[in-house]
């Protein structure tokens, strides 16, 4: 079984090589990011946290009300530092994304690029004790994943699609979920328990909510949508349904399981 | 076919929609029930649903719903609007199943909404490249449905297959490469059980070409270019290698008939546009209909609108299909609004020339001859100094 904070410990220190993206020698005309030491990587997290964190987070993972995108994980705009760093300094047109002040320092942009870089996990750089091959047997058989999460259009729709897990989960992350679900669930995954004003009550995943309307879809996977003046309560359970795998499941299995998911993103 | 729970579900439909005012009742969306070939090949037997791009397999466009007539059109008021998140063009149709609609979205996007209210359920973003040849808009025409799953078309040159149900993607190919300037706009059609479904980029010098897929595993089943290959018949149509890039692009939805088993499909201008000089011939299957065999895609026959054109006069409009009457006797028909001006009525089991007049104000044509092949006006061709010409540029079909 095992205490959670020392398979975290031994995970992080792992991961730790891969935290911080090594400047990379790539292109000609690339030098890369020259600001990135751990002093331009807080100025980047003081930046960010005073004039992005309120569309992106304050923990940089996305906002699906504002339509920020994670940026803890594989960035789907840019692929390179010089990519981060062009997106920041001239927005995207046609979104929310404004540049950022065009009287602001190359310098300091490229610390913002330092802190985004710091947050995600380059895969290349871990390494994990875990086999894929075993994880995705325990994916479909012994741990019984498959009922309620889709792999690439095969499972279930009572969790998140993980056909690309691996780009948005870290191995830290992804053994948390397993081991403690109810830490961090977002509201796409809360249970809403609706009782309209017959008395008949339904249940379902909150798909999507506002201040006036609310939609869920149940365990048979039927949409439902309600309107909260038509209806006589709503009760929002803000936990997984997911269960604990401390139980279940040995240490090597996660082990196996975390690298398996770890390893679900785009083949590019 | 049983139509009795059909009847049932009309009349339960129908009964809160009368007793209601201004305030919505409690929404309940029907239960989604899966899209069967069944359903698609009776589509019109669900007035409330519109469950391809054109509603039915004949594309006719009909709704036999009565509640708004033009007594009181008039009487029209918004109920909801939905906003399309990013400002480009929207030349989607939505498809309504059970009361879910679902909008597809410039770039390459798909949403869920409630059909009663216009809100979300859930959204798909496909994930593009920067470096995208787009010639006409960043914009995408809507979905195909079979079972549970959504079948869309993306300007990276992929078919995307999407649950209906949450949105997950079941899966991806890649149907071209974009690199080479492929691109995807329309939305697919469902033929029995595959996913029929064209392509686009006639200006960055594609060869065009109408496929097929298999709905589950995404695998493709048949490929039938709209420009044959050498030793083809009509390869000769096209002077040196220009057939390699002569574009014919099918990026409109065409139409099927199950009777016949054949599909039909309109396919795009030759390139390059507007200057035939390096494409000398009638540049076949450019601004063409083909008819094509539901099973294996082979080409039954086809009819070209506008030999080797010089007038972009993409032949890429829906084939009506209907069954009329032609002098004395019942004739299974494709009607035709060619962008060229012409209107035709074309025999959809033989490919035959019935008719064809103009219906909108030209000049490149002096009419069709008793084949329906326009007989030019000289001088009309694109020169260096410019020259004018109808139907034009704007303001087209």
């Amino acid at each position: 079984m095992g205490n959670l904070t020392t398979r975290l410990g031994r995970l992080a220190n792992v991961a730790l090589s891969g935290l911080f993206l090594a400047t990379s020698g790539s292109l000609a005309e690339d030098a890369g990011n020259l600001y990135n030491t751990n002093f331009d990587i807080n100025a980047g997290l003081r930046y960010f946290e005073r004039q992005c964190s309120r569309c992106h987070g304050i923990d940089a993972k996305g906002n699906d009300e504002t339509g920020a995108p994670d940026l803890t994980g594989r960035l789907t705009r840019a692929s390179s530092e010089v990519g981060i760093f062009n997106i920041i300094r001239t927005g995207i047109s046609g979104t929310a994304m404004l540049p950022v002040a065009s009287d602001l320092p190359d310098a300091q942009v490229w610390q913002l690029v330092a802190y985004i870089g710091s947050l995600s996990t380059d895969p290349a750089n871990i390494d994990l004790s875990g086999s894929v091959t075993n994880g995705a047997n325990l994916f479909t058989n012994k741990g019984d994943c498959s009922s309620c999460h889709m792999i690439d259009g095969h499972g279930g729709r009572q969790g998140p699609d993980l056909s690309r897990v691996g780009e948005r989960r870290s191995p830290e992350e992804l053994l948390s979920d397993m081991l403690n679900p109810h830490a961090d669930v977002a509201p796409r995954w809360w249970t809403i328990r609706v009782t309209d004003k017959n008395g008949l009550v339904r249940e379902g995943l909150r798909m999507n909510e506002d201040s006036f309307s609310v939609r869920i879809i149940d365990d048979d996977a039927n949409l439902w949508s309600y309107p909260k003046n038509q209806i006589a309560s709503l009760e929002r359970v803000e936990a997984s349904t997911m269960p604990s795998y401390t139980q279940t499941l040995s240490d090597s299995e996660v082990d196996d399981l975390v690298a398996y998911l770890f390893s679900l993103r785009k083949e590019n | 076919m049983n139509r009795f729970p059909l009847l049932l579900t009309a009349i339960f439909l129908a009964l809160p929609l009368q007793a209601q005012e201004d305030e919505f009742q409690t929404v309940i969306t029907p239960s989604f029930s899966p899209v069967t070939w069944e359903r698609l090949v009776n589509a019109e037997d669900e007035p409330e649903n519109w469950m391809m791009y054109s509603g039915t397999l004949d594309s006719q466009r009909y709704s036999r719903l009565d509640q708004i007539n033009t007594g009181n059109v008039t009487e029209l008021e918004m109920k909801w609007s939905y906003q399309i998140p990013v400002i480009d063009r929207a030349e989607t149709v939505p498809t309504v199943v059970d009361g879910i609609m679902f909008i597809t979205e410039a770039p390459s996007n798909l949403t869920a909404v409630d059909a009663r209210t216009g809100r979300v359920y859930w959204r798909y973003d496909h994930e593009l490249p920067e470096d995208l040849r787009i010639c006409c808009g960043r914009n995408n025409r809507g979905v195909a449905i079979l079972g549970e799953t959504l079948f869309m078309s993306t300007l990276d040159a992929h078919l995307v297959a999407i649950d209906a149900r949450t949105g997950n993607v079941l899966w991806d190919v890649e149907v071209a490469d974009y690199e080479a300037g492929y691109s995807k706009t329309a939305a697919p059609l469902i033929v029995k059980d595959k996913v029929v479904t064209g392509i686009a980029g006639g200006e960055f010098g594609i060869r065009g070409f109408i496929d097929a897929y298999d709905p589950v595993t995404g695998e493709l089943e048949w490929r039938t270019y709209a420009i044959p290959g050498p030793g083809e018949p009509g390869n000769d149509s096209w002077s040196g290698d220009s057939w390699k890039t002569g574009g014919a692009a099918t990026w409109i939805t065409g139409s099927y008939d199950p009777d016949l088993n054949l599909i039909y499909w309109g396919t795009g201008n030759p390139g390059p546009d507007w200057n035939g000089d390096v494409r000398l011939g009638d540049n076949l299957y450019s601004d063409s209909a083909l008819a094509l065999n539901g099973d294996t895609g082979e080409i039954a026959w086809h009819f070209q609108f506008t030999p080797h054109d010089v007038h972009d006069y993409d032949s890429i409009q829906v084939p009506i299909l209907a069954d009329i009457e032609y002098q004395g006797s019942t004739r299974k028909v494709m009607m035709w609004a060619n962008r060229n001006a012409f209107f035709y009525t074309i025999d959809r089991e033989t490919g035959e020339f019935l008719e064809g007049e103009a219906y909108a104000s030209q000049t490149w044509a002096q009419g069709l001859d008793p084949n329906g092949r326009p007989i030019r006006v000289p001088g009309m061709a694109p020169t260096y100094e410019g020259i004018l010409v109808s139907p034009p540029y704007r303001r087209r079909n």
